[in-house]
């Protein structure tokens, strides 16, 4: 894989919420979101999914390309961020890239750090440039 | 309080003496003794030194309002100011909330990549009349939820207080409202809240645990159960750990942990009494029956100690951020998996309370439904007791 986002819950009772998506090095966007209603079985370790990967889209050559480069060069550092004080019913999150010098793994809990989500919007504005109009759309409404 | 002057008592003339003897002439009573008494019992005693301070004193108390601003509970995770006014019994407790409303974050629209669906993705954004909507509805649910569950009743007592006169002590109550305040700035709590379509929500939560509470020593005793809390002349609220989603103030259902789990019958039981312990509701027993005829077979009366009942439990209900208002006030989750305890069944959180056991309990605000019990009002509860010592009140 090139890129994994896992998003969990940590109470087991709240996993319907968890999520993940990954871009793999052939161009394939997958995606699995656990369906509503499900407990994470105890035991399971916390980025647990109820279901498999399931293909979305396959990016095209242009928007590989895109991706890569931004993969190549990505400014963020392997990093565990922790709150001040954590929330026992609160989140993680947990971004891997292969960069080609090494793989970052970045973790957060608790919204504690967003220095992430500003790589990854760079992803969004690659790969989904209508959202960037749609949002002006709603907020001039 | 002056001492009270005996009243005139009034001599019978004897031109209208209204007795007669048997043979017609009028006789004059001799009605000195009466009066004498009368006199005496009509002579009231002044009131003692210790009752007229003992009414002071309560005449005092209400006279003034008594306040908590930026008390933080004992455990750190709560923080709100209260208000209290013995002269109207009006108790308010106000948290103080700065909303900083965002718009989806970049690893929650990269799910829409490859099936945009223009209704969800428009979802992602904030207007501004849906920023104002969503604190107004806070507002009324909170309100809905909190307010006037249960009364606070004073159980101070002045045995000096004899002199017949109102109000006694135990005429004083508190009656709770519990409120948001929207804030620019300040607030016990800054909560981010995204915009997101419903179905895929977020997780909902409040981190207060890093409150400053230096001034009031340490957190937690050794026992786990938190100290009482108290105002923070210097607060350090600025904490980022709390977030909602845009739909949070709608009613939804919440899965139950209980649904599918079994329960061992033991020597004695009845599916009465088993329907009763897990439901506090003796006559569900039939809905057990119907799920576990397999196993109990045709008679309902016999069950064995060894079967295995397996639960089948609906989803309670609950607007969540009337349950996060909940963690404003310094309370913890009571659902399985929950709390600052171990989040299993009983268990006992940091607070105090307990996790739920049976499928009951999942109606409790803190689990998943919006029943406020007594418990729930424990930290308000020791603000106001706080505040008013050596005054204090129960529920």
């Amino acid at each position: 894989m090139l890129v994994v986002y896992e998003y969990a819950a940590k109470p087991p009772r709240s996993a319907s919420v968890n999520f993940r998506w990954a871009i793999t090095r052939e161009g394939v966007y997958l995606k699995s979101q656990n369906p509503s209603g499900v407990i994470r079985p105890t035991g399971e370790d916390l980025y647990w999914y109820a279901g498999p990967w399931q293909e979305q889209k396959r990016l095209t050559p242009e928007e590989l390309e895109g991706v890569l480069a931004l993969v190549a060069s990505c400014p963020l550092a392997s990093a565990r961020h922790l709150p001040q004080g954590s929330a026992a019913n609160g989140d993680w999150s947990r971004l891997t890239v292969a960069r080609p010098d090494g793989e970052v793994v970045v973790e957060v809990e608790d919204r504690a750090d967003t220095s992430h989500e500003a790589w990854i919007a760079g992803l969004v504005a690659l790969l989904m440039p209508e959202l960037a109009a749609i949002r002006e759309q709603v907020e001039r409404s | 309080m002056g001492q009270k002057s005996p009243p005139e008592v009034q001599s019978t003339s004897p031109t209208t003496d209204q007795s007669t003897s048997s043979v017609g002439q009028s006789v004059q009573p001799d009605n000195s003794q009466a009066q004498d008494s009368l006199a005496q019992s009509m002579v009231c005693e002044a009131p003692s030194p210790e009752s007229l301070a003992a009414r002071q004193e309560i005449t005092d108390f209400m006279s003034q309002a008594y306040t908590q601003t930026n008390y933080v509970t004992g455990n750190g995770y709560g923080a709100f100011d209260l208000v209290y006014e013995p002269n109207t019994g009006a108790c308010v407790v106000n948290v103080n909330l700065e909303f900083d409303f965002q718009n989806a974050p970049p690893s929650v629209l990269m799910k829409y990549l490859g099936s945009l669906d223009l209704g969800n993705v428009k979802e992602c954004f904030w207007t501004d009349a849906q920023k104002e909507t969503f604190k107004t509805d806070m507002m009324t649910q909170v309100d809905r939820v909190w307010s006037q569950q249960h009364t606070l009743n004073c159980v101070y007592d002045n045995p000096d207080l004899d002199d017949d006169l109102c109000p006694t002590w135990s005429d004083l109550a508190a009656d709770v409202t519990c409120a948001v305040n929207p804030v620019s700035s300040g607030g016990h709590f800054k909560v981010a809240v995204v915009a997101l379509p419903s179905a895929d929500n977020l997780r909902s939560f409040v981190s207060g645990n890093d409150h400053d509470t230096t001034q009031t020593g340490s957190r937690t005793s050794p026992t786990g159960r938190s100290p009482t809390g108290a105002e923070v002349a210097d607060p350090n609220f600025q904490q980022t750990g709390a977030q909602f989603n845009k739909h949070d103030n709608v009613m939804e259902d919440k899965s139950s942990s209980f649904d599918g789990t079994t329960y061992t019958v033991k020597a004695g039981d009845t599916l009465w009494g088993i329907a009763e312990h897990l439901f506090r509701d003796g006559s569900r027993w039939k809905e057990l029956y119907e799920a576990n005829k397999a196993v109990v077979g045709p008679d309902p009366d016999k069950i064995l100690p060894g079967d295995n009942l397996t639960l089948s439990v609906p989803d309670t209900k609950q607007v969540t951020t009337a349950h996060e208002f909940g963690h404003m006030l310094g309370l913890d989750d009571q659902y399985l998996g929950g709390g600052g305890g171990a989040g299993t069944a009983g268990a006992v959180n940091d607070d105090g309370s307990q996790t739920s056991s049976v499928p009951a309990d999942e109606h409790r605000i803190m689990d998943g439904g919006e029943e406020v019990l007594a418990e729930h009002y424990s930290t308000i509860l020791e603000a106001l007791n706080g505040a008013t010592a050596p005054v204090s009140f129960a529920i």
